[in-house]
């Protein structure tokens, strides 16, 4: 009885005109969005590549120069592209593509492309992620909003119910069939996906990642087919069913993101350019004065009585000193400008209550490695390099250039010496222990919605 | 005049209707408050930056003042190398009701002897990366997203539902044709939609901080009301053809998902296949390069420097042995070396933006949009303007302070009175308009249209099925 439904109800699809055009466009655009996204994915690559060559040679052909003048002019680190970039670009564009290592201070993030886009940027962006976020939804919208209540309203639920078919295994067929009906209309831009993905690298962290986002997108599916019969079988017509869930998807893909967001924003405030770096040198100020004393304890640690007979560079003990005095009021800055994000990222989170398009969203950005969490781990792993980079020429200056200082001068070796960023992206299981909450709330979207579906389906008025 | 209260009856009878109003409303005020919320956290910021600017410009005056030849504690006061004033654009005009990219876009800088146009903005915002994604809720968002929502909803069964009722055939046995019924049906409506639309941008002017700007407010308006008006004139071409209430709804719906959602994403993905905005990471090399190529060749680039400006010369020796007239040469040359990048990385960026100016009419979403950015002044024009007017600011600042810092001398007292200060100036109001203008004549020349379509379509109505 119930496959007979599911292929009664698929060849009520392909029959119906307003089923045909809106799958052809979810699936144009899915496989375009796939599509231009593997092209910036390989354009992203291909850039980064070329500016890694260029300061790699800048750095090794930059000729004598004394250490810190070279820590001054430093290096940069560029933040690779994660492979899922081709699926969910995330925040990327919103956050820098590379940051200075230089001397004296951890720097923001440069070049965000967001800046040089046009503003029409801000409606979103067409990929495989936005296309499954905002038009999946609307598709299962009109595929099943008239479904129960277009048999009730045509009289041929009564006939069914005089056949004995019961009226939960008739929703639950209906369902089955919509969710087939959509896993078709996607097939395609599954199988591209897949195979993206295998060109990608294919490793099984990449694959873990493929996995998870299949699992959240179909959860994500369920939730609004689950909802869409919810809707059609209490609703007393097909127009007010229609109207409930067109109301149901403007506020969970529409509002509630950009409510949310401004809510984090309002209850979390970000700091203003001014505040921040105005705090962080006053703090910066603070650490290097409460240091006056540094020069006395070099000069008791060495026996000697003045800086003229110590047997380093007293500029790059002092150089390295102060870096170190530093560090501290930096990872206390930035920890808590990064506090301040994670906590409007929970305030995201919370309002994934009103919307499993934000959880979705969420987990869809952390799995393809373009979230908040990945970013930090890659803007951590830089910091840590600067410091082991800066500290490695002050180490060179304090060894080599005793009594010389600023005129001491190295050469070729020395830059070629210097430690190199190496980066290793974070698996999957290693970011994702702050999302728990969002897979624990779209779980709970799924069995809640589903059941009020059900219920409701037994509960089905015939008449 | 009758149909006309019928029909207000009828409308405020909806209860759904009324539903979605009341959610509207509570939308719009959070959007208002949250608009005017945001003006203020950006008003306080910029007085606050300029304060200190200015508070720090006079203590330095204040110490030339009490140094007068004699050697004072600290840093050598007046030292031309070590003075620097902000930058800041203030919150555009109306700010409060379009954010546009304002929480995107740099709006300060530095201006001191040693800044270059090519990193004058380095310094940005730190708004989190999430609510960058989502966007602002603001006032522009609840008119170019929701409010055509609304109008959907009002008319979408303007006359299907008088004919799935019956009532159709009967209310066409009374003096009425049904043209005018239509007509009357849409001026009941429309008007409703106005005057809720004046209300919610008239709150929000009351709201904000920006109740001078009667121009700027009255184009506001004529966007919101013309973009409204496409919308009717659409709803009035779907209910002519004659179709179910319901399908009517699918129709319009769609039509909106497509012009509003799918029409302006697809337009960035073309222009970004298209006019690819040109990447910084591309132009960093060649400023590195340029870089080290400057400080390799210093000596030279300072003889040079002399050579072309003998009138700064009589400190030659001084000025070889000083490493900050080193720096300001080497400032010098390698923006000069960048520029030429720098122009074509602009030109570029500059057309791709043009494009998309001229290709946003192919969705009222992107027109009204655009129109709201340039109103407020959050739009692209003004941030090119700030732009220049920034780049222009540090031009004059260095041209102040080159001649004391190669004469190795602080800056007088007269000096320092004299000093030039950063102020935005304002576009004006009236070029903003005639920029927009084509704008709201386009939709509101559509939505006439539209109606003017939908009236003539009526002949072929079918009034029983």
């Amino acid at each position: 009885m119930l496959t007979t439904i599911v292929r009664k109800e698929l060849r009520d699809f392909t029959r119906d005109g307003r089923f045909r055009w809106v799958a052809a466009t979810v699936l144009v655009l899915s496989l375009l969005g796939l599509v231009s996204g593997w092209q910036y994915r390989g354009t992203s690559i291909g850039l980064r590549h070329a500016a890694e060559r260029v300061d790699e040679a800048s750095w090794l052909g930059q000729g004598e120069r004394n250490p810190h003048s070279a820590a001054h002019f430093a290096r940069y680190a560029f933040k690779p592209t994660p492979p899922l970039t081709y699926f969910d670009r995330g925040i990327n564009r919103y956050v820098g593509e590379a940051v200075w290592l230089e001397a004296h201070s951890q720097d923001p993030f440069d070049f965000r492309q967001a800046e040089d886009a046009s503003t029409a940027l801000r409606f979103g962006e067409l990929t495989g992620a936005w296309t499954l976020q905002y038009l999946l939804p609307l598709l299962i919208v009109v595929m099943g909003f008239g479904t129960l209540a277009g048999e009730r309203e045509s009289g041929t639920l009564r006939q069914l119910a005089s056949l004995g078919v019961r009226p939960s295994t008739l929703a639950m067929g209906k369902m089955l069939g919509v969710a087939t009906a959509m896993g078709l209309v996607l097939a395609p831009a599954l199988i591209m996906g897949a195979g993206l993905l295998a060109l990608a690298g294919g490793t099984g962290d990449l694959i873990a990642r493929g996995a998870g986002l299949l699992v959240v997108y179909t959860l994500y599916l369920a939730v609004f087919v689950s909802v869409t019969f919810w809707v059609s079988a209490r609703a007393r017509s097909t127009r007010s069913a229609l109207v409930g869930l067109l109301g149901f998807w403007v506020i969970t893909v529409l509002v509630v993101p950009r409510l949310a967001a401004d809510l984090g924003e309002w209850l979390y405030p970000s700091p203003s350019f001014a505040q921040f770096y105005g705090e962080l040198g006053e703090d910066l100020g603070a650490a290097k004065a409460g240091a006056a004393d540094f020069e006395q304890q070099l000069l008791d640690q060495y026996g000697v009585s003045s800086r003229e007979e110590l047997p380093i560079s007293y500029a790059g003990a002092s150089l390295q000193a102060s870096e170190e005095r530093s560090n501290p009021v930096f990872d206390e800055h930035f920890g808590r400008l990064w506090a301040t994000y994670e906590r409007q990222g929970q305030v995201h989170a919370i309002a994934g209550l009103l919307s499993p398009m934000i959880l979705v969203r969420d987990l869809s950005m952390a799995l393809a490695g373009t979230d908040v969490s990945h970013h930090r781990h890659f803007a951590d792993a830089a910091e840590q390099h600067r410091r082991v980079f800066i500290k490695f020429l002050n180490d060179d200056m304090t060894a080599n250039a005793a009594g010389a200082d600023f005129a001491y001068v190295a050469g070729a070796d020395l830059w070629a010496d210097a430690p190199r960023f190496e980066y290793q992206a974070p698996t999957v299981v290693e970011v994702f222990r702050p999302y728990a909450m969002s897979v624990l709330l779209l779980v709970t979207w799924t069995v809640v919605a589903f059941a009020g579906a059900v219920v409701a389906t037994r509960r089905l008025r015939i008449v | 005049m009758r149909i006309l209260r019928y029909e207000w009856r009828l409308l405020t009878g909806d209860r759904s209707l009324i539903w979605a109003g009341l959610l509207l409303a509570l939308l719009t005020t959070y959007a208002v408050f949250n608009g005017a919320r945001w003006e203020r956290v950006r008003a306080a910021e910029v007085v606050e930056v300029v304060t200190a600017g200015d508070e720090a410009i006079a203590a330095e005056a204040d110490r030339v003042r009490a140094a007068m030849g004699d050697i004072v504690e600290g840093s050598p006061p007046g030292r031309p190398g070590s003075l620097s004033y902000p930058i800041v654009l203030p919150p555009g005009p109306l700010v409060a009701f379009a954010a546009g990219q304002t929480d995107l876009q740099p709006y300060r800088a530095e201006a001191n002897l040693f800044a270059r146009a090519d990193n004058l903005f380095a310094s940005y915002q730190l708004q989190s990366p999430l609510s960058l994604l989502a966007g602002r809720f603001d006032l522009a968002f609840v008119i170019t997203y929701l409010f055509p929502l609304l109008v959907i909803a009002l008319t979408y069964n303007m006359i299907a539902i008088e004919r799935e009722r019956g009532t159709l055939a009967l209310a066409l046995a009374q003096p009425v044709t049904l043209q005018g019924l239509l007509r009357r049906k849409l001026v009941v409506r429309a008007s409703l939609a106005a005057i809720s639309v004046v209300t919610i941008c008239g709150a929000a002017l009351l709201a904000s901080g920006s109740g001078g700007q009667v121009l700027r407010f009255g184009l506001w308006l004529a966007v919101a009301l013309s973009y409204s008006l496409f919308w009717f004139g659409l709803s009035a071409v779907v209910n002519s053809i004659g179709l179910r209430s319901h399908t009517n709804a699918a129709i319009l719906v769609c039509c909106w998902l497509a012009l509003v959602l799918i029409v302006p994403t697809a337009l960035n993905l073309a222009l970004q296949a298209s006019l690819p905005a040109p990447s910084r990471l591309d132009r960093l090399g060649e400023v590195r390069r340029a870089d080290l190529e400057a400080q390799a060749h210093r000596a030279e680039l300072l003889a040079e420097f002399f050579h072309e400006h003998p009138d700064l010369a009589a400190d030659r020796d001084g000025a070889a042995a000083d490493f900050w007239r080193w720096f300001f040469v080497i400032q010098r040359e390698i923006e000069d070396a960048v520029r030429p990048l720098d122009d074509e990385f602009e030109a570029q960026l500059k057309a791709q933006q043009e494009m998309a100016r001229r290709l946003q009419f192919i969705s009222p979403a992107l027109v009204a949009q655009q129109a709201f950015n340039d109103i407020a002044g959050t739009g692209v024009v003004r941030h090119w303007s700030f732009v220049e007017q920034a780049r222009s600011f540090v031009g004059s600042w260095q041209d102040f302070m080159v001649g004391p810092l190669f004469n190795d001398r602080a800056l007088t007292v007269a000096e320092f009175e004299a000093l030039p200060r950063f102020r935005f100036q304002e576009e004006a109001a009236s070029s903003v308009s005639r920029r927009v203008l084509p704008g709201i004549l386009l939709l509101g020349g559509c939505g006439l249209l539209l109606v003017g379509v939908a009236i003539g379509r009526l002949r072929q109505y079918p009034v029983v099925r």
